[in-house]
C-alpha cells in the first residue's frame, strides 16, 4: 500500500513489521534472492520478523526499478566491491559497507533506522502532510485540529455520496454535540443505496469478475460473490464470515437492494449456481466462481489460494509477499523445496522460491473441483479428487499447519493480516491513499480494534470518522 | 444554445479582461493589465489532503443543488448517461473492461468529463427554469434580457453559491460574479448565458469538486 508521493507514505503492513518486500518484487531488475539476503544479514531487524521486508526498502515509493536513496547507495556499494556478479555473496557486505551512511538525510545512520524498524530510504521528516499546522487563521477551516464540520461534509460524501446542503450545514454548526450528529448520520449514510454500490464497486475489485453473470453459466454468476461481500461487509456482521460463511446470499425481493442470507438454493437454478453442500462452503473462496474460473483444469488450485491469499491476507507472492516457506523436500536441495506433487518442476529454486509457500497453501482446497465439461461435477467437493497427488489435505497457512480448510479458514480470519488488510481495504476506498507516517498510530487502533471487537466493519467506520486522520483539514 | 454558450466560454475565459476573438483572426493588443491577483487572505492547511468526487458524488450533488433527475444531468448525445459513459476518468469502475478498481489517479480526460457533466447539468437546470412558471433555481434574474443590477447578481449568485457550495459568497466572490456579467455581454452574450456559466464556474470550482 505505496503511492507515489513527493513526500512518505505510511504502509501499515510495514509499519507493522508484517511482511511485504523488497528488491525482487518487480519483473524488471528482479532480484528474488535479495529479501532473504537482507534479513540474514539483520535478522533482528522488525521487517524481517515476519515475511519479509518492504520493496521500498531500496527502491523509489513506485517500486523497482528507481531506487531510493538507501538504495543507491547499496548499488554503489555493490558496484564497488565488484558485486554485481555475485548479488548473493556481495550484498550483505554491501548492505553494512553503508551502514555508517545517513542515506536518506534524515538525521539517523542507516543501521539505527533498520534496527528501529525505520526506513533508511525515506526521509520521514520531508513528508509534509505531517508537518506542524503552525498557521491556523482560516475561517473556513480548524487547521490542525479535528474539524466537525469539515468531517460532516466528509461523511456525507463518502457514504451517502452527496455533501451537506446549505440547511443541513447550517443545522449542522448549529448542533449541541456534533459527533453525534456526525455518527448519527454515518449510521444514516452506511444504510443508503450509495454505500451499497461502494460495497459492491469494491466487491469487484475483490472477485475481478470475468463473464456474464448469470445463473446458467457454467463458470459460475459472480453476482453471488459480489453480493456475499456486500453482505458480511455491512450491517455490523462478522467480516469474517467472507471466508467462513455456509450460508448464500440472495436479494429478495429481487431489484429491491435488500440482501437476505439462505441456508441452501430454492429451485433448481439457484442449485446449479451455488451446487456446494453447506458443509463444505467457505464463503467467497468456494462459489461456484471462485472454484470454477480459479481451479479450471488444475489438479492444484494455486490460483484460488494465492488470489484470496493477496485479497484477503494481502499477501501477493508475486510481489514476493507472504513467504513462509516450507521445505517438504527433506534438505534435498540447498533452498526450501516443495514436494512438487504435480511434477510441475516447482522445486527448482527460482521456482520454490514462492512454490515452497504456494503448494502447501493449497494442499487443503485440493478436494474442489474446477470445471467439469463431461459431467456435472463443476464447483464440489469430490472425496477422490487428486487424491493420488495428495493423499492428505494437510498444509500450510503463514507459516502455520492446517489440516483442511476449515483451520485454513478460521486461522485465516483470526489473523492480524486479515484485520489490517480489511481495514486497508476500506481506508484506500475512503483515502483515496495510503496513510500517513504520522497516521500510524490510529490506524493500528483501527485494525487492532476490529480485530478484538468482532470484526465489525460498520463500527471500524465509526472510529475511523472520528480519527484526526479523517476529520483534521 | 450550447455552442453559442462555448464561444462566450471561450472568450470570457481567454485570461485577457476585454480580449476578443476577431475576425480573420488578428489578435487585438494584448492588455497587459490583467485582473488583480490577490493574495490569499486566509492560512493554508499543511495536509492538502483533498479528494475529488467520484461520479455518483459529482452527479447526486447536481441533482441535490439542481433539482435534477438522474436522467437529466448530463446525456452524450442525448442517448448516454455522462457518468456511465465517463465512469473510469470520473473514478469508477469498469469490470466490462477489465478494470476492477478506481484509478489511483486522474486520467487526462477527467477535467473534460466533470466540465461536460456540469455544464450540461447547468444549461439543462436553465432550459427547464426558462419553461417553468416558477423557476427553480434562476428565478432572480430576467433570462430574455442582457442587463443584470446589482441586487439581480448578488440574488442570483447567493442562490448558486448556497446550492453547489453550502455556503454564502464572500462580497468579493459577489462582486466578481456581477463582473463577470459584462465581459460576457460584450462578447456577445445575454443574462442567460451569464448564469449558465456562473453555474459551470462554480460547480467546477476547486471548492465544488473536491472534499
Amino acid at each position: 500500500m505505496q503511492t507515489e508521493r513527493t513526500g512518505v507514505t505510511y504502509s501499515i503492513r510495514s509499519a507493522l513489521g508484517a511482511g511485504l518486500v523488497f528488491l525482487g518484487c518487480s519483473a524488471a531488475h528482479a532480484r528474488t534472492d535479495a529479501p532473504a539476503l537482507f534479513c540474514a544479514t539483520y535478522p533482528d531487524a522488525p521487517a524481517c520478523s515476519t515475511g519479509a521486508v518492504a520493496c521500498t526498502t531500496c527502491h523509489s515509493l513506485s517500486g523497482p526499478p528507481v531506487h531510493n536513496p538507501y538504495g543507491t547507495d547499496v548499488s554503489d556499494a555493490l558496484a564497488s566491491l565488484g558485486g554485481e556478479e555475485d548479488f548473493a555473496t556481495w550484498l550483505p557486505e554491501a548492505l553494512i559497507e553503508v551502514e555508517a551512511l545517513d542515506s536518506d538525510a534524515d538525521g539517523a545512520d542507516n543501521i539505527s533506522e533498520i534496527v528501529a524498524g525505520q526506513e533508511p530510504g525515506w526521509d520521514s521528516e520531508t513528508e509534509s502532510e505531517c508537518a506542524d499546522q503552525v498557521e491556523t487563521d482560516n475561517d473556513g477551516w480548524a487547521l490542525g485540529d479535528y474539524d466537525h464540520a469539515f468531517a460532516h461534509k466528509r461523511v456525507m460524501l463518502d457514504f451517502c455520496g452527496r455533501s451537506p446542503r446549505y440547511e443541513e450545514r447550517l443545522a449542522f454548526i448549529e448542533a449541541g454535540d456534533p459527533e453525534a450528529v456526525l455518527l448519527d448520520t454515518l449510521d444514516l449514510c452506511l444504510q443508503s443505496p450509495y454505500w451499497a454500490e461502494i460495497l459492491r464497486e469494491m466487491a469487484i475489485g475483490m472477485v475481478e469478475p470475468i463473464g456474464p453473470a448469470t445463473d446458467i453459466n457454467v463458470l459460475g454468476n459472480w453476482e453471488w460473490d459480489l453480493r456475499l461481500w456486500q453482505y458480511v461487509m455491512s450491517g455490523d456482521r462478522d467480516a469474517g464470515d467472507i471466508m467462513q460463511a455456509d450460508y448464500l446470499v440472495v436479494e429478495s425481493p429481487a431489484g429491491s437492494g435488500i440482501l437476505v442470507p439462505l441456508d441452501d438454493p430454492r429451485n433448481e437454478l439457484e442449485e446449479y449456481a451455488q451446487p456446494l453442500d453447506a458443509e463444505y462452503r467457505y464463503g467467497i473462496m468456494t462459489t461456484r466462481y471462485a472454484l470454477a474460473m480459479r481451479i479450471m483444469f488444475s489438479a492444484m488450485p494455486r490460483n484460488l489460494t494465492s488470489h484470496w491469499y493477496r485479497k484477503l491476507l494481502g499477501f501477493d507472492m508475486a510481489r514476493s509477499q507472504g513467504l513462509y516457506p516450507i521445505d517438504e523436500a527433506d534438505g534435498d536441495y540447498a533452498w526450501e523445496a516443495p514436494l512438487d506433487v504435480d511434477s510441475k518442476g516447482v522445486w527448482q529454486e527460482d521456482c520454490a522460491f514462492c512454490h515452497s509457500t504456494l503448494d502447501p497453501l493449497s494442499y487443503p482446497w485440493v478436494r474442489y473441483n474446477g470445471i467439469d465439461l463431461d459431467g456435472d461435477s463443476t464447483g464440489l467437493w469430490l472425496d477422490d479428487r487428486a487424491t493420488d497427488l495428495v493423499p492428505e489435505i494437510d498444509g500450510y497457512l503463514m507459516g502455520e499447519p492446517v489440516d483442511g480448510p476449515d483451520a485454513w479458514v478460521s486461522l485465516a480470519v483470526a489473523s492480524d493480516a486479515f484485520s489490517q488488510t480489511v481495514v486497508e481495504t476500506f481506508w484506500m476506498r475512503i483515502f483515496a491513499r495510503a496513510p500517513y507516517s504520522c497516521e500510524a498510530d490510529e490506524v493500528t487502533a483501527l485494525w487492532t480494534a476490529f480485530r478484538d471487537e468482532g470484526r465489525n466493519v460498520e463500527e471500524m467506520l465509526r472510529q475511523l470518522v472520528v480519527t484526526d486522520a479523517y476529520g483534521t483539514p | 444554445m450550447r455552442a453559442a454558450l462555448l464561444a462566450i466560454l471561450l472568450a470570457a475565459c481567454s485570461g485577457q479582461p476585454g480580449s476578443r476573438l476577431v475576425p480573420g483572426g488578428e489578435l487585438p493588443e494584448e492588455d497587459t493589465s490583467g485582473p488583480e491577483i490577490l493574495e490569499p487572505s486566509y492560512d493554508a492547511s499543511v495536509r492538502a489532503d483533498l479528494r475529488l468526487k467520484r461520479w455518483r458524488q459529482l452527479s447526486l450533488d447536481l441533482q441535490g443543488a439542481l433539482q435534477l433527475v438522474e436522467d437529466d444531468v448530463c446525456r452524450e448525445a442525448d442517448r448516454f448517461d455522462c457518468t456511465t459513459l465517463h465512469v473510469v476518468p470520473l473514478g469508477g469502475v469498469s469490470s466490462d473492461n477489465g478494470l476492477y478498481s478506481p484509478q489511483a489517479q486522474q486520467s487526462v480526460t477527467t477535467g473534460l468529463a466533470i466540465e461536460r457533466v456540469v455544464l450540461q447539468a447547468c444549461i439543462r437546470r436553465l432550459d427547464l427554469d426558462r419553461e417553468a412558471d416558477v423557476p427553480v433555481v434562476f428565478g432572480h434574474i430576467d433570462l430574455d434580457g442582457d442587463t443584470l443590477d446589482t441586487e439581480e447578481a448578488t440574488a442570483q449568485a447567493t442562490e448558486l453559491w448556497r446550492r453547489l457550495l453550502a455556503r454564502d459568497p464572500s462580497p468579493e466572490e459577489l462582486g466578481d460574479a456581477e463582473a463577470l456579467h459584462g465581459r460576457i455581454v460584450d462578447a456577445g452574450g445575454d443574462t442567460a448565458s451569464w448564469a449558465a456559466m456562473l453555474c459551470m464556474a462554480v460547480g467546477t470550482s476547486t471548492e465544488a469538486l473536491t472534499y
